[in-house]
């Protein structure tokens, strides 16, 4: 039954079958954009055909036959099903428009803009195309480390959480290409925005709503006009408390999760990623007992592969094939943890004055 | 670490208990562990028809299985609100709540603020929204293919006569029923929000025709909507002497869609895709709940794994029970009443202890 459903509803926009491979257009093919096309390809049903970036010196075609630009605007004009967005905060929301208004189902990368403004713009320019599939990219979901911890703080076996204390960093601001991670006019914000991002979108899934949140927010060590270090303690609706720490000082490449709940403790270190320099994905799960005298039996697995891409793109691809809505990465939900930086950011208020921030629209 | 599947007990054995247990067992990464019913009779019926331990107490049950994560409260609608909180708050367990999720408005405000502080998750039980006839009409209103909604109507038309109401004490009561509204319509009222969207105001007149009830067997009913619509309702089980529809029509910009059936589930009339009535409808005969439980369990079970987002939300289930009291409440003040209001009717899951005795499950 369920497949006869599938087969039916998965028609284009123009009413075509859609039970043939999927057109992809990749806008932004620097390592990001690289690194999606791989797992794009190896989706049955998905196809990448043209790709762009500002670095070619022309228009052309690879060896493989796909196409690639110099601009976004020649990259739509190719018949496509669904464009990936793979671009700096201050195009990445102009470009995620442009594909819904040619039709196309969109993958936009994190973050989804520069401030709320930016992903409000998209959203309202969404609802003009509700037949269309919008999702944004928060693989840190998609770990394997990630969904046990997920799956055991919903067991109940540990009781609920107490609190949360997450530390993610890297080593500086400018990572690889180009360098505007590093200015507000083009990234929006610093090492929160980019990359902490992540941690808070985690928070937001264990925790769900904060109520109260204290910061400090600070650029005093690389001296760029966005933040190299965010610390914020939060407090949920339900009375946990989380602390946060997202770092461009992190002279070592860190990722830490320390979930405290009432009869043991989860602790995920290390993340698999494609420079793999954030150690090995780690998960130690401590069971408390009245007599282990603070020294708790704990078991640790150690995840040796990263499907966090694959699994994002298949369930990407299955809402579109599926005709089903976004769940995890939807607009709204991206909208939320968006909305949680900006109001960390507005709780400093030395800083929300000194960059004249908002946390509403 | 938790590898196994979630654990899954029901509570509650009428008729429904059943649709729950298989549609239960049929979902991967969750499982039944055990039956609960007062009267073990019914307990033991179905833990033996799905080879799981029964119990007579909730209390029982959770002491011995621990495991159970997540409870299915399948008891009568005005016990839900009782079994629920005591269910969370002592044994710190999830709940998936039987249609109505709860009789009164304040008792859903709660019990979520509770689930919340407790860090467990409350799944309301809307399964006729999964069906595919009313997918495909409320996809055509998402794509716009149906325009903007003009009318909406519902019409139930069902015989429940005396010996129905007789079969239990919590039946046709205020306290623990609620009438024909919210034990037959509660549905329909749920896809009037779930496809219109919200509800600004209500006119209701209800009346008791067929049975010696306290509650209204038969309602009529105005609405109009945050939008321009307008809609109409009428829901009786005073109709003879047979079932003869339940549907919900509307007419829109470009075209008119129906969907009646016994449970909401054939597409009986879809005018910009005709052809689309028979692949969106679906044969319920011999299973009156349709197939929409599987799918709630799959979404239960995805919802524990992965995260994501269960579909029926706090304001969302809230909205509902909101709507479904405005109707009391027109009933009871003879005028129009605005839908998006802390005032409860006076009538509907009003206190009865003595009722609710029968159904309380003490400590051992």
């Amino acid at each position: 039954m369920k497949s006869l459903l599938v087969f039916i509803e998965s028609t284009c926009l123009d009413g075509t079958s859609m039970d043939r491979e999927l057109k992809v257009g990749i806008a932004g093919y620097g390592i990001v954009g690289k690194r999606r096309r791989e797992y794009i390809d190896q989706h049955p049903r998905l196809k990448t055909v043209a790709v762009c970036d500002q670095s070619f010196s022309s228009d052309g075609e690879f060896d493989d036959g796909v196409h690639f630009y110099q601009s976004y605007e020649r990259l739509l004009s190719e018949k496509l099903d669904i464009l990936f967005v793979c671009l700096p905060n201050y195009v990445a929301p102009e470009v995620t428009m442009a594909g819904l208004q040619n039709d196309l189902h969109v993958f936009c990368e994190k973050p989804p803009g520069r401030d709320i403004q930016d992903i409000a713009n998209v959203i309202e320019c969404e609802k003009q195309h509700p037949k269309l599939k919008l999702k944004y990219g928060f693989n840190h979901r998609y770990h394997d480390s990630v969904r046990e911890a997920l799956k055991l703080v919903r067991s109940q076996e540990l009781g609920k959480i107490i609190n949360m204390r997450g530390v993610y960093g890297k080593s500086k601001i400018i990572p690889f290409s180009g360098g505007w991670r590093a200015e507000r006019r083009f990234a929006g914000g610093g090492i929160l925005l980019d990359q902490g991002i992540h941690m808070v979108d985690l928070m937001r899934l264990f925790v769900g709503d904060f109520v109260k949140i204290e910061s400090f927010i600070s650029n005093d060590y690389w001296h760029h006009d966005v933040e190299d270090n965010a610390y914020a303690l939060m407090k949920g609706s339900n009375g946990v408390v989380v602390m946060l720490h997202s770092s461009a000082t992190s002279w070592r490449h860190r990722f830490s999760l320390d979930i405290t709940l009432e009869r043991g403790a989860i602790t995920l270190s290390g993340i698999l990623s494609g420079s793999k320099s954030y150690g090995a994905e780690k998960m130690t799960v401590a069971y408390a007992s009245d007599d282990d005298g603070g020294d708790p039996r704990e078991i640790t697995t150690r995840y040796n592969q990263d499907n966090s891409w694959r699994d994002e793109i298949t369930d990407f691809a299955e809402s579109i094939l599926e005709n089903r809505p976004v769940v995890e990465g939807s607009s709204s939900e991206a909208l939320e943890t968006m909305h949680l930086v900006y109001r960390i950011y507005c709780a400093d208020h030395e800083w929300q004055s000194k960059y004249k921030l908002k946390e509403e629209v | 670490m938790t590898t196994k599947p979630f654990q899954i007990a029901v509570i509650g054995c009428g008729r429904i208990a059943g649709h729950h247990c298989s549609s239960i067992a049929e979902v991967d990464g969750i499982e039944l562990s055990a039956v609960c019913d007062l009267v073990e009779g019914k307990s033991s019926s179905y833990g033996k028809k799905f080879n799981v331990p029964f119990f007579t107490s909730y209390h029982q049950m959770f002491q011995d299985l621990p495991q159970i994560n997540t409870v299915a409260i399948v008891t009568p609608s005005g016990m839900h609100f009782e079994h629920a909180t005591e269910i969370m708050s002592r044994y710190k367990k999830n709940i998936i709540v039987e249609k109505p999720t709860f009789l009164k408005p304040s008792q859903l405000s709660v019990a979520y603020q509770l689930a919340e502080k407790e860090q467990l998750h409350i799944f309301p039980v809307f399964q006729n929204r999964y069906n595919r006839a009313v997918q495909r009409v409320k996809n055509a209103l998402n794509d716009g293919e149906l325009g903007a909604i003009r009318i909406i109507a519902v019409r139930v038309r069902w015989c429940r006569p005396q010996r129905y109401y007789d079969l239990s004490p919590w039946r046709g009561t205020y306290a623990q029923d609620g009438g024909a509204l919210t034990n037959q319509g509660i549905h329909h009222v749920d896809l009037l929000r779930y496809l219109g969207g919200d509800v600004k105001k209500v006119s209701a007149t209800m009346c008791t025709l067929g049975a010696d009830i306290e509650v209204e067997d038969t309602i009529v009913a105005t609405m109009a909507y945050d939008t321009k619509a307008v809609g109409v309702l009428e829901v009786t089980t005073s109709a003879r002497p047979d079932d003869f529809e339940a549907s919900i029509s509307l007419v829109c910009e470009k075209g008119l869609a129906q969907i009646g059936g016994i449970a909401v589930n054939e597409l009986q009339i879809f005018t910009p895709d005709p052809a689309a009535c028979a692949a969106h409808s679906e044969d319920f005969s011999g299973n009156v709940y349709g197939h929409g439980h599987g799918d709630m369990y799959r979404d239960i079970a995805a919802f524990l794994r992965k995260g994501g987002s269960y579909p029926v939300g706090r304001q969302d289930s809230l909205n509902t029970i909101k709507l479904l009291h405005s109707f009391y409440r027109s009933d009871e003040q003879g005028r129009d009443v605005v839908v998006d209001s802390e005032e409860e009717s006076t009538r509907l899951g009003k206190s009865d202890e003595k009722l609710a005795s029968l159904y309380r499950i003490h400590l051992p």
